[in-house]
């Protein structure tokens, strides 16, 4: 149990999902979930503080909070998604962060999407400095990315648990697709919402996919990212029906995947007109130059050498 | 690999069970104001599959007698923040002043509002199916 909670991971994994992550958050202000900064202009009386707006004596946002929040929010999650200052930036942007779903959350809607985004938020600033493209695993990072994973299962197998505590057995049979449709409901929505017992059928097939969610724990590789893929699929027909999209979750649940792969700056160095960019100011090793046959030696043409077999990511902090 | 020493990893166990613990005890006593760590409640009732499917809107008319909904868009206030402060709105509806004063807020120059509704539509279902029929009820008025 030890060993999987701290299961080892490229350190490139980390600075990779520290970029997806941090960039989310700078999005997820400006685009997917732009409302909350709606709330600056809600009077205070409509405020219905959390729990744990209560706890720590919260103030009541008001068009100053809101507004402040915003603006240093944005710019500290770009830097931080540089890979930089992890643990000031990360640290700053999860405080921030939470306080603005605390403002989100506090009249009356909670939204469920985004447990495993703020598990990212705040485990990240513990997994230690990474660089993209690094290849030594790190145990710190790898319990930032199990609890994040942790936290996407649990999203969906604590939703079938509600379901069975607050809607029962009932609720495989009930009409909440039905509802979802009518009432948030897309053009294809409202065509297969017609067809006879599909709803029910499909309410059959969340409740199952739900509560075996934490089997993605147990399989093996390839059937993991099978499992995620479908995890995927499953959003990508929420948004399609019912405009549901669960961002924050889809990003979080990111963490399963060997983002370190995936190096977009990377592969931009190497396109055709940047190495030829490169290799116009450096000399460049041929064929035929003499062999450096001792510690020490040095010479043009070793030199040459030496800089043309320089990765082009090598230099690189972070991208 | 670049390993951790075994306080940090008891300090990380720890701090697992922790969120591990409130997390279950927020599904399994826990209510929505419990965030993050309540209970997963998204689409979690059972809907009766022959009763009718309600969706507030409130709608607003201003000194132009322009009659338009006053929506997130408009007001900046989720419809579900509506509903689920539904019984306060009933009970005193110059409340809904409130979300006319985000709309105010968020449109300066626009004309004032005289009057804003909170209305209920009532879709029919049938089987779990809708039919598409449906009644609307004002459940609160308020008029400057």
């Amino acid at each position: 149990m030890k060993g999987w909670l701290f299961s080892p991971v490229p350190k490139g994994r980390i600075a990779a999902f520290r970029t997806l992550i941090y960039l989310f958050v700078a999005a997820d202000l400006v685009f997917f979930t732009s409302w909350v900064h709606n709330h600056a202009a809600v009077p205070g009386n409509l405020y219905k503080p959390l729990l744990v707006g209560r706890l720590l004596h919260l103030p009541t946002p008001t068009p100053t909070l809101v507004n402040t929040i915003f603006w240093i929010l944005l710019p500290v999650s770009i830097a931080a998604a540089t890979g930089r200052f992890h643990r000031l930036l990360g640290w700053t942007v999860f405080v921030l962060y939470f306080e603005w779903m605390i403002i989100a959350m506090s009249y009356g809607k909670i939204d469920h999407d985004r447990l495993g985004l703020l598990i990212a938020l705040a485990t990240l600033p513990t997994a230690g400095r990474a660089r993209h493209g690094e290849e030594e695993t790190t145990e710190a990072g790898g319990w930032a990315l199990r609890m994040t994973q942790m936290g996407v299962v649990a999203t969906y197998f604590l939703a079938s648990w509600a379901k069975l505590r607050f809607g029962g057995l009932h609720w495989l049979t009930g009409a909440t697709l039905a509802r979802a449709v009518i009432r948030r409901g897309t053009w294809l929505g409202h065509v297969v919402v017609r067809v006879p017992h599909l709803m029910q059928i499909s309410q059959f097939g969340i409740m199952a996919f739900e509560l075996t969610s934490p089997l993605v724990f147990f399989v093996k590789p390839r059937v993991r990212y099978a499992m995620v893929f479908g995890f995927y699929l499953f959003h990508l027909v929420t948004i399609a029906t019912i405009t549901i999209s669960f961002i924050p979750h889809q990003v979080a649940m990111a963490s399963f995947l060997p983002l370190e792969k995936v190096r977009p700056l990377a592969l931009f160095r190497r396109l055709p007109y940047f190495t030829r960019g490169r290799a116009a100011g450096h000399a460049v090793a041929v064929a035929g130059d003499p062999v450096v046959d001792r510690p020490g030696q040095s010479g043009h043409r070793a030199e040459a050498k030496q800089s043309s077999g320089r990765s082009p990511e090598a230099g690189g902090i972070s991208e | 690999m670049n390993g951790l020493s075994s306080r940090g990893k008891a300090i990380r166990i720890a701090v697992t069970l922790l969120i591990v613990a409130l997390g279950l005890a927020g599904s399994l006593w826990g209510t929505d104001g419990d965030f993050p760590l309540g209970p997963q409640l998204q689409f979690a009732n059972a809907d009766p599959p022959n009763e009718p499917v309600v969706v507030l809107r409130v709608e607003a008319v201003d000194t132009t007698g322009k009659r338009f909904e006053l929506g997130e868009k408009q007001s900046g206030i989720r419809r579900a923040e509506i509903e689920d402060q539904v019984e306060r709105f009933r009970a005193n509806p110059t409340l809904l002043t409130s979300v006319g004063d985000a709309y105010a807020r968020r449109n300066p120059g626009r004309p004032a509002l005289v009057e804003i509704d909170l209305i209920a539509r009532s879709n029919e279902l049938r089987g779990g199916e809708p039919t598409g029929r449906y009644t609307d009820e004002n459940l609160a008025v308020w008029r400057r």
